[in-house]
């Protein structure tokens, strides 16, 4: 499991589709933010540059606004950058777990349950993780119980063989066996097989 | 028979929505790309817009202030002059020269007196000694680099006007 934080820049799309949802959404939400802010912090001097009558006035509301014009532009841009790099990186820790969360539902619907998620540092949905793994957990005990049992109704099986003298019977009950026996083997396949838990 | 937590309607509504996207020629792997192409368009084009209407908002106001500023040096140094006026009986300043804080070095040089940054004011016409002359009134154009928008004043007159 050395891979686990193996994070690459080209990783950082991790989940196009929910990622790019997310960040896309939300920046539409930060552009309309810093409008309104941007708004409310011009539209004093922007009035008295427009409407009134007072030469100086109007002069000084110029000055403020050039000098806050000047300071807001880069800074929105700046804040805008960093606001969609943030977001990038959230999405990343949130869709990382998700990613690994849809794989191992995959291998628990084709049976493995030997699969456990593990969460790179810095990951998000650190409690769902546990709550899956503690599923898994759980489903696994069960399955053992079951095969622990089934391993058991086995050998009553083949200890009644040696009793049962009804032909009919015996055949039946071999047919039976030769069942169990099939499907034994293929919940040690499933059981055998160690699966990944990369993100 | 107990139905708690059989939400059928949730399905009734997640085949409506499976039905209505292969109706538009979406396939099952098309789900991870989340946003539609219209979505994405729509997206972009409302940052675009914002942007672009933002830029050319800035621009517009910039050159307001730009000119306001231009003005308000234009209205001070006729003040100035006037105030001059009335103390030597001449103007200051000669015609083309000019006093300016555009970064070009100003040839009317006065003291404790500077335009703001970017404006230059000009004397185009006029005798400093007889100001009020109707034939050659004293006249000086203001302009802020970066704005197109020239604005002189008429000492004779006493107006301002727009070039």
């Amino acid at each position: 499991m050395n891979h686990l934080d193996n994070r690459r820049l080209k990783n950082l799309f991790i989940n196009k589709g929910l990622q790019f949802k997310i960040i896309m959404t939300s920046l539409v939400y930060m552009f309309l933010v810093m409008v309104v802010t941007t708004g409310a912090i011009l539209y004093p001097d922007l009035y008295t540059m427009f409407s009134s009558q007072e030469l100086s006035a109007q002069y000084q509301a110029a000055q403020n606004f050039l000098v806050l014009a000047k300071r807001i532009i880069p800074s929105t841009v700046i804040l805008f950058v960093l606001f969609f790099i943030h977001q990038l990186f959230m999405t990343h820790k949130i869709c990382g777990p998700l990613v690994n969360f849809t794989t191992t539902f995959k291998k628990i619907g084709d049976g493995d349950l030997s699969r456990r998620v593990i969460l790179r540092k810095g990951d998000y949905l650190k409690v769902e993780c546990e709550a899956i793994n503690g599923m898994i957990e759980g489903l696994s005990k069960k399955f053992q119980s079951i095969a622990d049992e089934h391993e058991r109704v086995i050998g009553v099986l083949e200890g009644s063989l040696t009793v049962i003298v009804d032909d009919q019977i015996k055949k039946n009950i071999e047919c039976l066996l030769e069942e169990l026996k099939e499907k034994r083997l293929d919940m040690a396949h499933q059981h055998a097989s160690d699966g990944d838990t990369d993100v | 028979m107990d139905n708690k937590g059989v939400r059928t309607t949730a399905f009734v509504r997640k085949d409506a929505w499976i039905k209505k996207k292969r109706k538009k020629g979406f396939q099952d792997g098309d789900e991870k790309k989340g946003l539609t192409l219209t979505e994405l368009v729509l997206i972009i084009s409302v940052i675009v817009v914002f942007f672009v209407g933002g830029a050319v908002f800035f621009k517009v106001t910039s050159k307001s202030a730009y000119d306001i500023t231009a003005k308000h040096d234009l209205q001070k140094f006729a003040d100035f002059q006037d105030y001059y006026y009335k103390l030597n009986n001449r103007c200051i300043g000669e015609q083309g020269q000019s006093i300016r804080n555009d970064g070009v070095p100003s040839d009317l040089p006065i003291e404790n007196y500077t335009v703001s940054e970017g404006v230059f004011i000009t004397i185009i016409a006029g005798d400093p000694v007889n100001p009020n002359d109707p034939d050659n009134p004293y006249v000086f154009q203001a302009k802020h680099e970066k704005s197109d928008k020239v604005y002189e004043y008429n000492f004779q007159s006493g107006k301002m006007m727009e070039r």
